[in-house]
């Protein structure tokens, strides 16, 4: 079966899932960091996509693209931690179940 | 070729679950470091070395280095271990999954024509004008020169931002070690 999968759609198949995977990490984990870290896993799926479609149509724009998603994958990072350090230092805590004062 | 692709492939899935399942979240940064070498590994297979080069340098190397300094900063009081890892959010979970995994198997199962025109920049026309790196400078310094001036003003701001904030986070711990050390003073002044 796997070989007559040609390599562009192993790229898409294997983005997919590994995005799928991220994203149940953000919905699931409790621990903030954690879901940080399965956001940057959505990113990474969403750059292999744009490669491997660079790969598929034989342009390099893909890779341009990859690159804008690293950029703000990388100012994402750095705005996200810095807040999630001001949180802990408010609340003593990372459990995001504790961060509920705009709960309904 | 397609064992290659297939065991890097697997160490690709293996990586993300333990990511997402493990309790520590210092395994958890270890495990994204192994997800994102590998996913170095199937961009050169692809074609596109010096994105491999920047997904180790700038992924494995400069943001997964933030985070690990962010678990050493914030985890001081050990309570990795004792908080429960997931919260009551599983039947979400398993039909948002099953939405998105099942439109993505159809989609790769019964094909669909992927919309975009072909170009001419296969693997071996890149190699053969100079290599890949050659190309994408050519591209990201020409069409793409306007968005590359873009991204430098997104980092300036996200940086600006961290330093901000960070600083009231320090002036915050400042200011509540003045207030400790003028009461631990003033306790004293009492006793005697």
């Amino acid at each position: 079966m796997f070989a007559e999968v040609d390599i562009s759609t192993f790229y898409f198949a294997l983005s997919a899932v590994i995005f799928l995977i991220g994203m149940a990490g953000l919905l699931l984990r409790r621990n903030l960091i954690v879901v940080f870290m399965s956001l940057e896993l959505m990113m990474n799926a969403v750059n292999l996509n744009f490669i491997g479609l660079s790969r598929h149509l034989d342009q390099i724009d893909g890779q341009v693209f990859a690159i804008f998603v690293i950029v703000v994958a990388a100012a994402e990072a750095v705005t996200g931690l810095a807040i999630l350090v001001a949180l802990y230092k408010q609340r003593e805590s990372l459990d995001i179940d504790n961060f509920n004062l705009l709960k309904w | 070729m397609s064992v290659l692709l297939a065991v890097l492939g697997f160490i690709a899935i293996v990586g993300a679950l333990m990511t997402i399942t493990s309790r520590n979240p210092v395994h958890c940064a270890l495990w994204l470091v192994l997800v994102f070498i590998d996913f170095a590994a199937l961009y050169v297979i692809a074609g596109a070395e010096f994105m491999a080069a920047v997904q180790i340098f700038v992924y494995a190397g400069g943001i997964m280095l933030l985070y690990l300094f962010v678990i050493m900063f914030v985890t001081l009081k050990d309570n990795l271990r004792t908080e429960a890892r997931f919260h009551r959010q599983w039947p979400l979970v398993v039909v948002l999954t099953a939405l998105f995994g099942g439109v993505g198997l159809a989609l790769v199962r019964f094909g669909i024509a992927f919309p975009g025109v072909k170009g001419t920049l296969t693997i071996e026309a890149v190699e053969a004008s100079g290599g890949n790196t050659l190309a994408l400078a050519m591209l990201l310094f020409d069409k793409y020169i306007f968005p590359f001036e873009l991204a430098s003003v997104i980092l300036v701001v996200a940086m600006i931002g961290a330093v901000v904030l960070a600083r009231q986070a320090a002036e915050d711990v400042e200011a509540d070690a003045e207030a400790e050390a003028a009461q631990e003073a003033s306790e004293e002044e009492e006793g005697r």
